[in-house]
Parts: structure tokens; C-alpha cells; sequence
């Protein structure tokens, strides 16, 4: 499978492509929905996605003494890639914009904290699991799929920005610095860091067994 | 080597049925028949990129659905044209594809690479069609494989180039450890390197023969319309009425003492077209 992996960096990802990640940076524009930054990742899925179906590589792949879960897992494994490219670039960009906000507050979203992040993994999980398994329906239908994750992404994103605003206790514990609240913004990082790998793991499962009935 | 039994595989406009066959040691087997009758679909069951309905495929002893991967280590499969990658170089190509293959001999790769004139350096954009089935050729015949199955290996070739493919094909089954499959519509490559031959038609395997022996058991017989009585027609492969009578592919074994008509030995088109018309 790692083998798989590499053929698709070197094969399918232009090396301008990665540039996308730096789309984390926009977590340095002060006052922003952070949340922008991260879904730039869709974007950089979309063009490998696209490259996939011009090389034609699973056709490709399919000829390869590999076993057919590993197209699945490897694509997977190239879309976690790139989301946590663009994560990490956030996350490293997160003291500096607390730093250069003149409000220190965010006023149009989550402020940049541990919640933050949390709720990023949390979408970018539901965007894993509903992209995955449908792109594997087909194996080259990517278009519409990655409009529903990306609808998924910000409905999800959403509902946990609505919650905090509409809830002042939730206010008060997740869309802030506030030290007390600390062990409120940790624990839903680490709901975070849970639900993402289980949520991609997840994904990447059905998708094998959908992609184990397509005709290439 | 290979054995495949009762393949199907049904789409909404098109069935593969019972398609069964045996390629041994040694041997090079061509596979005709027109466009659309099935034999890119029946190759790729081989190769697994489309999944038989229902079926049996057995490569060295082994299930090949079970163990696709060791099999595929031993099967080198080349669909044409390299159609891949089109912006890459084909030295990264390479040095990507190497890397899945347990035997890859570099050194056949470097002489095929000379052999074929190809510069390691160029796109695959950049490559003229002939350039690209020499390519497709020469990756899938450097990882010591046992089975070649190619699909339409010459299309795309000059003559020349087709010539010296077929020379290949020779020395790689010279060892008779070596088999290989190619489907081809370029009936003149079967005459001049196929051992057998295979026929699909409408997605039914209708022939499968020695060459040499499938063009010593039929004829292509000549007579007039008079002659064309349904007990007549009933023993014909098939027939084309023109007008001037009409023409006729014949297993020998169906001549009768008191047939009138002339006769002569058929070539591997005839075969092809007369068994592949509908009135066959």
C-alpha cells in the first residue's frame, strides 16, 4: 500500500499543488472564519481527484500486482495527506494570529483555540465520510460527491458554530482564551482527534467494498 | 497456465457467456473477433479489472481471484497504448512501476528501451501512438513475467515495427516456459506467429483451434445461387451471395462426395470474417 501511496505523490500530485496547504495561513487574517483556511483542503483534494481521472490511474493501478483495497486506501491516505498539510499550517499560524489580532477575539467565528481545531477534525471527519465511500461508488465520479462534502463540511461546522453562539455557557467555554475553561476546549480537541481517524477509517472500510464491484 | 471456465459477465447491452479456454506452456495464442464481441472484456476478467459475474480463473495453479496479487507478479498485461500519465516522463513512469515488481530485470527494460528508439526523457504527450504501444510493451515485458496478455499489442505499429513486436513475441515463448494471449484484429500477425487461435463472437467463444489446423479443416468454397439449397446452407459456416453466385467458408468434414463447388484454402481473414457474419 505505501508503494501505492508514493506512485500517487510522484504520479498524480504536482508538486505546485502542495501550495494549497499554505491556505492554512488565512488563519493570520484577523477577524475570519477560520474555518476557510481549513476547507481550502477540499480544493487540493478536488485537483488530485482530477488528476486521478486524467492519467487515468486506477485503470492503471488495476494492471499493478496490488490487491484492489489498496487503490482505495492509498486515495484515502492522499486526501488525510492533504487535509493535514493544510491542518498543520494552521495549527503552527494559530499563537502568531493571536498575537497580530488587535481584538484578540474572533468576531466572525470560533476564536483560534483548541475547540477550534477540534471542530475542524470533526468536519473534515463528516467530509471524509461522506466523499469516500461515494467517490468509490465509481472510482472517477468526483464532482458532485466533493460538492456534498463540502456541503457536510460547513453544515457541520455549522451546527457547532451556531450551538456555541446560541448557548452563553458554550460561549463562554469554547469561543474563548479563557484558562478556566480550558479542560472544555481540550476535550473537544480530543473529540476531535478521536472522530477523525474514526470517521476516515470508517469511510475508507465501505469504500472497499463498494470500490470490490466496480468494473474498471 | 491458464485456465479460464464457463466467464460471464453481463452490461445492460452486451453479455460474455460461458467463455471457456486453456492456454498451456509455450504457446502464443491470438484472439480475434470484431469490435464488441468481447475480448477486452474477457482479458480484464483475466486481470481482474473487471470482475467476472460468474466463472473460474485459474493462472499457475492458483485462484487467481484469491491471489491476484502473486498472480499478477507472473502476468504482465499491456491494454495498448501507454494512455497514462501524459505529462510524465517515462523514465518516472518507470522508475514508479519497477518499484511494484519483485523480478524486475532493468537490463531488458534498457534493451527493449534501445531496441524501441525511446527517449526516456520525453512526455508521454510527446509520443507519437507506435511510440506508445513500444512503451506499454517494454515495461510490461521487463519484469519477468510468465503470462503476456496484450490487448491490441500492434495496433498503432508500422509495419515494420510490427514486424520486429512479433520477432519479440517469438523469442520470449522460444524457452517454452513463457506463454502469451493477444487479441488483435491484424489477422496477417496470427499467420505469422500465433500457435492458436481463438474466435469470440456476440461474447461466445465460437472457435478455438490450432492455426495450422483450423485452416487445414475448412475451405472456401465458390458456386452458383442454385446451389444455395437450405440442406446446403445448414452445412456452411456461413456464406456471402453476390452476383455471380455466391462464396462460402465450409468445414471440411462437411464436404460431401457429390458437392460440384471449386474449393481453396482459406486465410485467417476468411476464417475471421465468415465465422463473425451473422448468417453464420
Amino acid at each position: 500500500m505505501l508503494k501505492l501511496f508514493k506512485k500517487e505523490l510522484r504520479l498524480n500530485m504536482p508538486k505546485p499543488v502542495y501550495l494549497f496547504a499554505l491556505m492554512g495561513a488565512m488563519m493570520l487574517i484577523p477577524n475570519y472564519p477560520y474555518i476557510v483556511g481549513i476547507g481550502y483542503s477540499i480544493m487540493h483534494i478536488m485537483i488530485y481527484l482530477q488528476f486521478v481521472n486524467e492519467n487515468r490511474s486506477q485503470e492503471f493501478s488495476a494492471t499493478l500486482p496490488i490487491k484492489r483495497a489498496d487503490i482505495v486506501s492509498s486515495t484515502t491516505l492522499v486526501m488525510v495527506l492533504c487535509q493535514m498539510l493544510n491542518f498543520i499550517v494552521a495549527v503552527i499560524c494559530a499563537y502568531p494570529s493571536i498575537l497580530i489580532n488587535p481584538h484578540k477575539f474572533n468576531y466572525v467565528g470560533l476564536d483560534c483555540n483548541f475547540a477550534f481545531f477540534g471542530v475542524a477534525l470533526i468536519c473534515l471527519g463528516v467530509f471524509n465520510l461522506v466523499v469516500i465511500p461515494r467517490y468509490f461508488k465509481t472510482g472517477y465520479k468526483y464532482g458532485f460527491t466533493l460538492i456534498l462534502g463540502l456541503i457536510a463540511f460547513v453544515l457541520t461546522y455549522g451546527v457547532f458554530e451556531t450551538l456555541v453562539q446560541a448557548i452563553p455557557p458554550l460561549t463562554k467555554a469554547l469561543d474563548s482564551y479563557d484558562k478556566s475553561y480550558l479542560w472544555a476546549r481540550l476535550t473537544v480537541l480530543a473529540l476531535g482527534i478521536i472522530i477523525y481517524p474514526l470517521f476516515t477509517y470508517t469511510a475508507n472500510q465501505i469504500a472497499i467494498k463498494k470500490f470490490e464491484k466496480v468494473n474498471l | 497456465m491458464l485456465q479460464v471456465e464457463n466467464l460471464c459477465k453481463s452490461y445492460p447491452e452486451f453479455k460474455l457467456q460461458n467463455v471457456s479456454f486453456e492456454i498451456p506452456k509455450g504457446v502464443i495464442v491470438g484472439f480475434i473477433g470484431q469490435n464488441g464481441a468481447g475480448k477486452t472484456t474477457t482479458l480484464k476478467c483475466i486481470m481482474q479489472s473487471v470482475l467476472p459475474d460468474s466463472g473460474k480463473i485459474t493462472a499457475f495453479g492458483m485462484d487467481i481471484a484469491e491471489n491476484e496479487m502473486r498472480c499478477k507478479q507472473l502476468i504482465s498485461f499491456s491494454s495498448g497504448a501507454f494512455e497514462y500519465y501524459r505529462n510524465k516522463k517515462l523514465q518516472l513512469i518507470c522508475d514508479v512501476y519497477k518499484t511494484f515488481y519483485d523480478n524486475w530485470n532493468q537490463a531488458d527494460f534498457d534493451s527493449y528501451a534501445k531496441r524501441f528508439n525511446l527517449d526516456m526523457n520525453k512526455r508521454v504527450k510527446e509520443l507519437s501512438a507506435g511510440m506508445k504501444v513500444k512503451f506499454a510493451l517494454s515495461l510490461a515485458m521487463s519484469h519477468e513475467a510468465k503470462l503476456f496478455i496484450f490487448d491490441e499489442p500492434t495496433s498503432g505499429l508500422d509495419p515494420i515495427a510490427r514486424d520486429e513486436l512479433l520477432d519479440v513475441f517469438r523469442d520470449i515463448v522460444d524457452d517454452g516456459d513463457k506463454s502469451i494471449l493477444f487479441s488483435t484484429h491484424i489477422t496477417s500477425d496470427l499467420d505469422k506467429c500465433a500457435d492458436y487461435v481463438m474466435l469470440i463472437k456476440n461474447g461466445q467463444l465460437v472457435l478455438t483451434s490450432g492455426k495450422d489446423e483450423l485452416l487445414e479443416n475448412h475451405a472456401v468454397i465458390k458456386g452458383g445461387v442454385d446451389e444455395l439449397t437450405d440442406e446446403f446452407i445448414g452445412r456452411l459456416v456461413s456464406y456471402k451471395r453476390h452476383q455471380f453466385g455466391y462464396t462460402a467458408l465450409i468445414r471440411r468434414q462437411n464436404i460431401q462426395s457429390s458437392d460440384k463447388f471449386a474449393s481453396e484454402k482459406p486465410t485467417l481473414d476468411d476464417i475471421m470474417i465468415y465465422y463473425s457474419r451473422e448468417n453464420g
